[in-house]
C-alpha cells in the first residue's frame, strides 16, 4: 500500500500545476476615505459609542440586519463647527476574507458615499469601482437595497455585494440611533 | 433631468457590466462540503479544477482500501447553469484479491447543475443536479435536489442534499480465489440507492470553516427502488479553507447504524463489497480561473 504514502502528492499534481495569485490589497487609510466622503471637512471628531441592547434592537428593527459590534468607529465630519455628517468604518464577511468600507451618512440620513478600504478577495473587486459605489449615493432607510434591484449585483461576487448592501443599510440605521 | 439620470444610470449599469465580465469572476463553485453539494454554481465563463481524493477504508472482515480519484472540470454555461466533467480513476487493495492491486481507469462522468435559487439573493438556496457516469463495467446515473440556507450574513451555511441514483453493472463470474471455482455466473446487476445528505459548517475565521456532514444512504436491488438490501448511516467532520483562488476541503465520515436486510449479495471469501465500507477520507483541493 505504499501508494496511500504518497497519493496525496500524486493525486493533486492537475491543480498543481495551475498558477494563481492571492490578492490581499488595502486601498484606502480611514483618514483619506473620510476626506473622499466628506471633502469641505476641516475635522473629524470620534464620536465614541457603546450600544445598548435598546440601540442594537432599534437598528435590527430599522434595518432588518444585527449590529454585532458594539463600540462602532464613528466621526463626526465637521466644517467651521458645523457637523457635515457622520463617517462610519465597518467590516463585512466577503467570500473568504472580511472586507472593510467606510459610509458617509448626511445629517438627514442619506448616504453620501461609500469607500471601500480593504478588499481581500481574489474576485470581485468591481465593488471598488465608481460606478457600483455609486448606486448607494443618496439612499435612505427607505429605500429598497435589492441586489439585483436597486444594486446591480456582481456576478461570481454575489456574498461580496449582498453583505456589502446591508452593510450600508445597517450603518444607516446605526447612524440613526447614535447621539447626533 | 430625468434623461440625464436615466443616461447615468445606464452608463453605470454599462460599466459594472463591462468590468464584471471583463474579470470573470469565479469563486462560487468551491466545494464547502466533501459529500454534500451546496446550491452554488459557477459564475457565466468561469472555469475551475478540482482533484478529488476519496479513500474508502476498512471493511469489517479485514483489510480493504479502495482510492478513488477525481479531476473534475467546471465551467459556468450562464450564471445559473453549470456543467462539469470528470475522469475517474480508483486504486483497490483487498486481502481477497492482492494480486489485483493498482491504479484502474474507473470512467467518466458528465454533470449539469442549474440553480433555481440563489442562496445570496433569494430566501434559500435550490438547485436540481444530474450526473451520467460510464465505466467500463458499468452505467449509473444520479439525480439530486441541493438545498441550502445561509445564516448569519454567510458565516453559517447549512445544507441537505437528497439524492436518488441507478446503476447497472455487468459482473464477472464469481470465483472462490482458493479453489478457483466458479461460484455464481455473471451477468447484468441492476442496482438504485437513496440518500440523504445534511450539513452544516461555521465560518470560525477568515478563510476557514468547520462542519459536519452526515449521509444516510439505502440500497435497493433492481432501478425500481422496491426490494431494499442494505442501509447506513455516516457522520464525520468537515474542514473548509479557501484563499484567493484555491481552497482545499477535507470530510472524514464514520458508519453507524448499518442494517442488512433480505438475503446477502454473494461476495467471495475475503473479499468486500466497495459501497459498504466503515469509514471515508475525503480532500477536494480547487483552483478557479
Amino acid at each position: 500500500m505504499k501508494l496511500t504514502r504518497h497519493w496525496a502528492l500524486l493525486a493533486l499534481a492537475p491543480v498543481a500545476l495551475v498558477e494563481t495569485r492571492v490578492v490581499a490589497k488595502d486601498y484606502l487609510t480611514v483618514e483619506a476615505a473620510q476626506k473622499l466622503l466628506f471633502a469641505g471637512a476641516d475635522r473629524f471628531t470620534p464620536l465614541p459609542v457603546k450600544l445598548d441592547d435598546a440601540q442594537v434592537a432599534r437598528i435590527k428593527a430599522l434595518s432588518g440586519k444585527v449590529q454585532r459590534n458594539r463600540t462602532p468607529a464613528i466621526w463626526r465630519a465637521q466644517a467651521g463647527g458645523k457637523t457635515l455628517g457622520l463617517v462610519i468604518v465597518d467590516e463585512v464577511l466577503g467570500k473568504h476574507e472580511n472586507i472593510t468600507y467606510a459610509v458617509g451618512v448626511s445629517p438627514d440620513g442619506k448616504v453620501v458615499g461609500v469607500e471601500i478600504l480593504s478588499y481581500r478577495e481574489a474576485y470581485g473587486g468591481e465593488v471598488r469601482s465608481p460606478a457600483w459605489r455609486a448606486q448607494f449615493d443618496g439612499k435612505t432607510l427607505a429605500s429598497p437595497f435589492k441586489l439585483d434591484g436597486d444594486i446591480a449585483n456582481i456576478s461570481g461576487a454575489t456574498l461580496s455585494c449582498r453583505n456589502l448592501t446591508d452593510g450600508v443599510r445597517r450603518l444607516l440605521a446605526l447612524a440613526a440611533v447614535v447621539p447626533a | 433631468m430625468i434623461g440625464l439620470r436615466h443616461t447615468l444610470a445606464i452608463a453605470a449599469a454599462a460599466g459594472i457590466t463591462a468590468t464584471s465580465m471583463a474579470a470573470r469572476p469565479a469563486h462560487a463553485g468551491e466545494a464547502l462540503f466533501g459529500y454534500l453539494y451546496t446550491a452554488e454554481v459557477m459564475p457565466a465563463g468561469a472555469i475551475e479544477v478540482e482533484q478529488w481524493v476519496t479513500d474508502k477504508i476498512g471493511q469489517e472482515n479485514g483489510h480493504f482500501n479502495e482510492l478513488q480519484l477525481r479531476t473534475e472540470i467546471e465551467f459556468g454555461v450562464t450564471d445559473r447553469f453549470q456543467v462539469a466533467g470528470y475522469l475517474n480513476t480508483k486504486y483497490e487493495n483487498e486481502t481477497a484479491a492482492p494480486g489485483d492491486a493498482g491504479l484502474k481507469f474507473d470512467g467518466f462522468s458528465f454533470e449539469a447543475i442549474w440553480q433555481l435559487k440563489n442562496p445570496y439573493k433569494d430566501s434559500f438556496g435550490l438547485a436540481l443536479y444530474a450526473e451520467p457516469s460510464i465505466a467500463p463495467d458499468e452505467t449509473e446515473f444520479e439525480f439530486k435536489v441541493l438545498a441550502q440556507k445561509n445564516l448569519m450574513d454567510g458565516r453559517l451555511v447549512l445544507a441537505a442534499n437528497a439524492v436518488a441514483e441507478w446503476v447497472v453493472e455487468q459482473q464477472d463470474n464469481l470465483t472462490d480465489p482458493l479453489t478457483g471455482h466458479v461460484i455464481a455466473a455473471g451477468g447484468t446487476e441492476k442496482i438504485s440507492e437513496l440518500q440523504m445528505l445534511l450539513g452544516a459548517s461555521y465560518r470560525v475565521a477568515p478563510n476557514w470553516f468547520i462542519g459536519a456532514e452526515y449521509r444516510y444512504v439505502t440500497e435497493f436491488e433492481g432501478l425500481g427502488f422496491d426490494e431494499r438490501i442494505e442501509s447506513a448511516n455516516y457522520i464525520g467532520p468537515t474542514v473548509h479553507f479557501a484563499k484567493g483562488k484555491w481552497f482545499a476541503t477535507l470530510t472524514w465520515l464514520t458508519r453507524f447504524g448499518a442494517n442488512d436486510y433480505g438475503p446477502q449479495p454473494l461476495v467471495p471469501p475475503g473479499a468486500f463489497e466497495p459501497d459498504v465500507t466503515t469509514n471515508g477520507l475525503r480532500l477536494k483541493v480547487g483552483v478557479s480561473f
